[in-house]
């Protein structure tokens, strides 16, 4: 049973925020309520004001900001609408993908990216891809606009950097022509691990790849794995000169070794560590493969 | 088979179909009474401890709350603050020491849920910490502490309750011994032994427990989301010293329950609270609380085994050990069960069984669909699959070299075995053959397995009731006491009196229990439904119509013989005659309808055998299952799963085969998921997020039953019950799938990922040729 609150319905993002600072401590915002109403009703949060973000307009557009090079996903967006967008499929197929298979359908439906990355919850989807993808959050507060990396927004278990009052108003992509690949296991409601890899041409030297490799929901945070980073980032773009089984293989191990992994419900540790090698050199390889096809295109 | 009928056997959709799927279908949840409160318990944050104080003044200043309660309050309005359905270990409310998390410890009547709830949480108890068990084997051992001194019998007191010893935590045991297994052991060449792990599970009813209790003059009314009324009633008349008579228990419609709502302590807490605040109560639980209410015992299972060179089996010892949790509740009557059916329906000329219930500080364990069925036949069929592997034989060969045919005793004294298993086997084989499962080609492993087992169901001294009410035009009320608890049992019974009246289903109306008005049944359990209820409303149908014909053929001057019911008209005679003319005809002795009534009463309720009770019949199972296995992950794929069952005659096929359906799917958790987890007596998953049940993504598309039918039950038109036989081998058949993918043994469930890599792991190490499969 949701202990009684009271529901506020604001139209502006300065309403809203005028509340949020107002209540302190017993508000919250409100999106689709998938994680908060659950908190609410397991009595683990006393909130006596919730925020309603829905009727704010322009919190849950997708669109391409031409002059930044970004896509721009509205922080009240949900799983389903992105992963159906014909813009981030266009751009961004694997985080479509991504979202088009997070949680159950009805978390997907109601559910948004926004409330997802503010929850904090460490077996998330949305993060590990974000990470990867070098994307950047925009959070609007009482002392203006404020851009924080994914990387550096989640702070351990449910804690993020989110200020007094300051909402989370949308996601930025770079759109960079990045190959991403992603991987999960999920034998329990969310993930057990996720492994995002992100492959993007080097501007100015020709052949070389920027690569970036995130493990997800193993420990407390999405973590970028560097030394299967650096490996990829060494090793050339020719297709034709590297054995892509061979270089997921060790991208595989590195990870494995290098990785934070924790005991819980989802498993124990060493077999999340396993499972990071599995999926790594997977995601690798598959990565790999997308990148290689593009490179050979752009040749022909 | 059901040309011979008119309605059995018919795919009659269900009649609470409709009201169910459009919200019309009313619920103890849905009851709203003037003046209604609202009841919220107080629950024990720790496993085991001292109550050293308790201050209820916090939850008694919250605005709205009527009273609190604790034991003392229980003793005062009761004639004891003790329960339980084989012993009374239980108290309503703890007394000085709490046993489980979860206990209830106080009880909170607020005239809204919101305020009980609150105050529920702000009762502040002082606990001195008791050392905590938490293993079987060590709970048992000398010079554990004890958990309970001695106790009365309760209800199923008798020989259920035998075998009680508080001394060393044994909430109840079994043993057999048949022949000479010591000497038999020391014979042959070959003995295989293994021991097997389950843990405790969680029926997870999709409806929480629910009740809502009226004070009625010196007793109650009560609505009550229950398996038991009868029994129900008979306790609260008991605890409150008032006659049967006055006490009313009431089962409309129930959202779930696979066990979970048979003897449960929320009906004396509400009652408690009703009594106490003279005022209607409703007591309602969250999930939460009903995985701290009740669970499936966990058990720890030992195999040992003498074969002859042969291949056939010259000796089996068993050796259960069930975690019955913090108090009895039906621990003893589960592990005598489950120790009875352990050998298997194998020919096993020596044996030697021992099982016992043993208390530990969890949450008490019970009833489960399968009712100690599903726990020893995992065990078992994995054993067998584990000795034909070693010995390079085929599982369902050896399988078959074994198994008891139909007809055969299970044990001498016992009703032979009136399902036919090797036939039920072949089939399932049959449904297996490849090609039916899609071969890939990938890294994945590929594996088949098959499981047996028989469950002597509806035993013992099960008397049911029934009154059928013909009306004037013809149609039909049916007056029965068993639990709709999503098993099809009113479209079930309504068939049963429809065929037996001549009439169509629609004219038939069949009552939820109410035992106030509707006549004894003994309870909804053991898939005796159909079996022993179906035979009471059939017996009640034809008494009313022969009823009828006799007072037709009275008036008609002719002999009754020739006369028959069909469609609400005596036909057969000089002329057809309507019910109304045979209740309102001159002379007539009908006070406005005919009144029909049927009893079931078995004749043979005792058996020598060390179980002592004889099976109403025997609900035999074949489960077969296709998997895919990723080696690197350890995830399992259950790609195709079979059932089949042993009806009889079936009544309905589409509950028929929906009861199969369901249990089959509901094994893939057991098999692949589903787990209890404690530290140290926590249980630190008790809510969907956390603990695993199958959804419909798990269960394979290819999932099918088949049910045999020779029509030979002892049911109504040769009827047998199934609504458990789906659910016992589903999930060892799905474990020897991925044992056989993995060419590795598996002990332990639910098959994580985790336990799945480090029996590959296993595998590499061990001898070459180990472990086929
Ligand atoms: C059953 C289930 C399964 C799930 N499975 C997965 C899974 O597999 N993978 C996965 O990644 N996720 C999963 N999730 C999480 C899901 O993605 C989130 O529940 C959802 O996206 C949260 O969005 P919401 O709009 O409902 O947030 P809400 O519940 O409304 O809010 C969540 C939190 O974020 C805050 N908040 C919300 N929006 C903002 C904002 N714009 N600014 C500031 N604060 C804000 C709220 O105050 C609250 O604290 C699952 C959730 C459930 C319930």
């Amino acid at each position: 049973m949701i202990p009684r609150f009271r529901l506020h319905r604001p139209t502006t993002l300065e309403e809203a925020a005028g509340l949020l600072d107002a209540h302190g401590q017993a508000a919250r915002a409100y999106a689709g309520g998938t994680e908060l109403l659950l908190v609410l009703r397991e009595g683990l949060l006393e909130i006596e004001h919730l925020v309603d973000l829905k009727r704010i307009p322009g919190l849950s557009g997708i669109r391409v900001v031409e002059d930044d090079g970004e896509l721009e996903i509205g922080a009240l967006a949900t799983h389903t609408s992105i992963a159906e967008s014909p813009l981030v499929r266009e751009h961004c197929p694997a985080l479509a993908a991504a979202e088009g298979v997070l949680g159950n359908r009805r978390v997907r439906n109601v559910g948004s990216i926004g409330g997802n990355l503010c929850f904090g919850e460490p077996h998330g989807d949305v993060a590990p891809v974000l990470v990867a993808l070098g994307a950047a959050l925009l959070l609007r507060g009482p002392e203006g606009l404020r851009r924080v990396l994914p990387e550096d927004w989640l702070l351990g278990p449910f804690e993020v950097d989110l200020r007094p009052a300051e909402i989370l108003v949308a996601v930025r992509v770079p759109l960079r022509g990045q190959v991403l690949a992603y991987r999960r296991i999920r034998t329990l409601e969310r993930p057990t691990v996720s492994v995002a890899v992100a492959l993007t041409a080097s501007p100015g030297t020709p052949g070389a790849v920027s690569a970036r490799v995130v493990v997800g929901c193993a420990g407390p945070r999405p973590t970028r794995v560097r030394a299967a980073e650096d490996r990829l980032s060494a090793t050339s773009a020719d297709p034709q000169r590297v054995d892509a089984a061979d270089v997921a293989r060790r991208c595989g191990t590195a990870a494995a070794d290098e990785v934070d992994a924790v005991d819980d419900l989802y498993g124990p540790e060493t077999y999340k560590r396993r499972l990071v090698g599995v999926l790594v050199r997977r995601a690798v390889q598959e990565a790999w493969t997308g990148f290689g096809g593009r490179t050979m295109e752009a040749r022909a | 088979m059901a040309e011979r009928f008119r309605v059995i056997g018919r795919p009659v959709p269900r009649i609470d179909g409709v009201a169910k799927v459009t919200g019309a279908a009313a619920y103890v949840g849905d009851l709203h009474l003037p003046g209604l409160q609202h009841a919220a318990v107080a629950r024990s944050a720790v496993p085991h401890a001292r109550i050293v104080s308790c201050s209820l003044d916090a939850a008694r200043a919250v605005p709205g709350v009527t009273v609190v309660l604790t034991a003392s309050d229980a003793r005062r309005h009761f004639t004891a603050n003790r329960f339980g359905p084989v012993v009374r270990d239980t108290p309503v409310l703890a007394e000085d020491v709490v046993r489980y998390e979860g206990e209830p410890v106080a009880l909170v009547v607020a005239r809204t849920a919101d305020a009980a709830r609150r105050a529920a949480g702000l009762v502040d108890v002082e606990y001195e910490d008791l050392p905590v068990l938490t293993d079987i084997e060590a709970a048992m051992a000398e010079g554990a502490p004890r958990l309970h001194g001695h106790a009365e019998g309760g209800e199923f007191g008798g020989a259920w309750g035998r075998g009680s010893d508080p001394e060393h935590n044994v909430a109840g045991q079994y043993h057999d011994l048949r022949g000479d297994p010591a000497a038999a052991f020391a014979r042959v060449e070959h003995v295989f032994e293994h021991t097997y792990h389950v843990p405790p599970i969680q029926h997870y009813a999709l409806e929480n427990h629910v009740v809502v209790v009226e004070p009625d003059g010196p007793g109650l009314t009560v609505h009550a989301a229950n398996q038991y009324p009868f029994l129900m009633a008979r306790l609260l008349s008991g605890l409150l010293g008032v006659p049967e008579s006055a006490i009313r228990v009431r089962v409309p419609f129930v959202g779930g329950s696979f066990g979970s709502k048979e003897y449960v302590n929320v009906l004396p807490l509400a009652a408690l609270a009703a009594l106490a605040v003279r005022a209607p109560v409703r007591l309602e639980c969250s999930m939460e609380e009903s995985f701290r209410s009740s669970s499936r015992h966990g058990a720890r299972m030992t195999f040992r085994t003498a074969l002859a060179a042969d291949g056939r089996i010259a000796a089996r010892e068993v050796r259960l050990l069930f975690d019955t949790g913090a108090y009895a509740d039906q621990g003893p009557r589960v592990v005598r069960q489950a120790g009875y059916r352990s050998p298997g329906p194998y020919r096993i000329p020596h044996l030697r069984v021992d099982a016992w219930a043993v208390y530990t500080n969890r949450v008490p364990a019970g009833a489960y669909r399968g009712f100690g069925a599903s726990q020893p036949i995992m065990a078992c069929e994995r054993h067998t699959d584990e000795i034909a592997a070693a010995l390079e034989l085929d599982p369902v060969e050896f399988r078959l070299r074994n198994l008891l045919a139909l007809g055969d005793d299970f044990v001498a004294g016992d009703r032979p075995l009136d399902c036919d298993l090797p036939a039920g086997l072949r089939l399932a084989v049959a449904e297996m053959r490849p090609g039916h499962d899609r071969p890939e080609p990938g890294r994945r492993l590929h594996g088949v397995g098959f499981a047996v087992g028989a469950k002597n169901s509806a035993s013992g001294r099960l008397p049911s009731s029934a009154i059928v009410r013909l009306h004037a035009d013809g149609s039909a009320t049916v007056l029965a006491s068993s639990v709709e608890i999503g098993q099809g049992t009113l479209t079930m019974l309504a068939q049963v009196a429809a065929e037996a009246l001549g009439s169509g289903v629609d004219r038939v109306r069949v009552s939820t229990p109410d035992t106030g008005a509707t006549p004894f049944d003994q309870r909804t359990s053991s898939s005796r439904s159909t079996v022993h209820l179906g035979l009471a409303v059939q017996r009640a149908a034809e008494d009313a119509s022969r009823q009828a014909c006799e007072a037709a053929a009275e008036r008609c001057g002719v002999p009754a013989e020739g006369l028959a019911l069909r469609e609400g008209i005596v036909t057969g005679g000089p002329r057809p005659m309507s019910i109304r003319e045979v209740i309102d005809g001159p002379g007539s002795r009908f006070g406005g309808e005919i009144i029909g009534v049927g009893h079931f009463v078995p004749d043979e309720p005792e058996a020598p055998t060390a179980f002592g009770m004889r099976a109403g019949y025997w609900e035999g199972s074949v489960g077969a299952a296709a998997v895919a296995v990723d080696p690197e992950t350890g995830e399992v794929e259950v790609t195709k799963l079979v059932s089949v069952g042993d009806a009889g005659t079936v009544i309905n096929p589409l509950t028929a085969h929906g009861q199969e359906e369901g249990g089959a799917a509901m094994a893939v958790g057991h098999a692949l998921f589903e787990a209890c987890v404690y530290e140290g007596g926590h249980l630190v998953n008790p809510s969907l997020l956390d603990y695993r049940l199958p959804t419909a993504r798990d269960v394979p598309a290819a999932l099918e039953s088949r049910l045999l039918e020779r029509g030979d039950g002892p049911g109504p038109y040769g009827s047998k019950g199934l609504g458990e036989s789906a659910i016992i081998t589903a999930a060892p058949a799905i474990v020897n799938a991925v044992a056989a993918a993995i060419g590795a043994p598996l002990r332990e469930l639910p098959l994580t990922p985790w336990r799945v890599l480090e029996a590959l792991d296993g595998r590499e190490h061990a001898e070459p040729g180990a472990g086929r499969a």
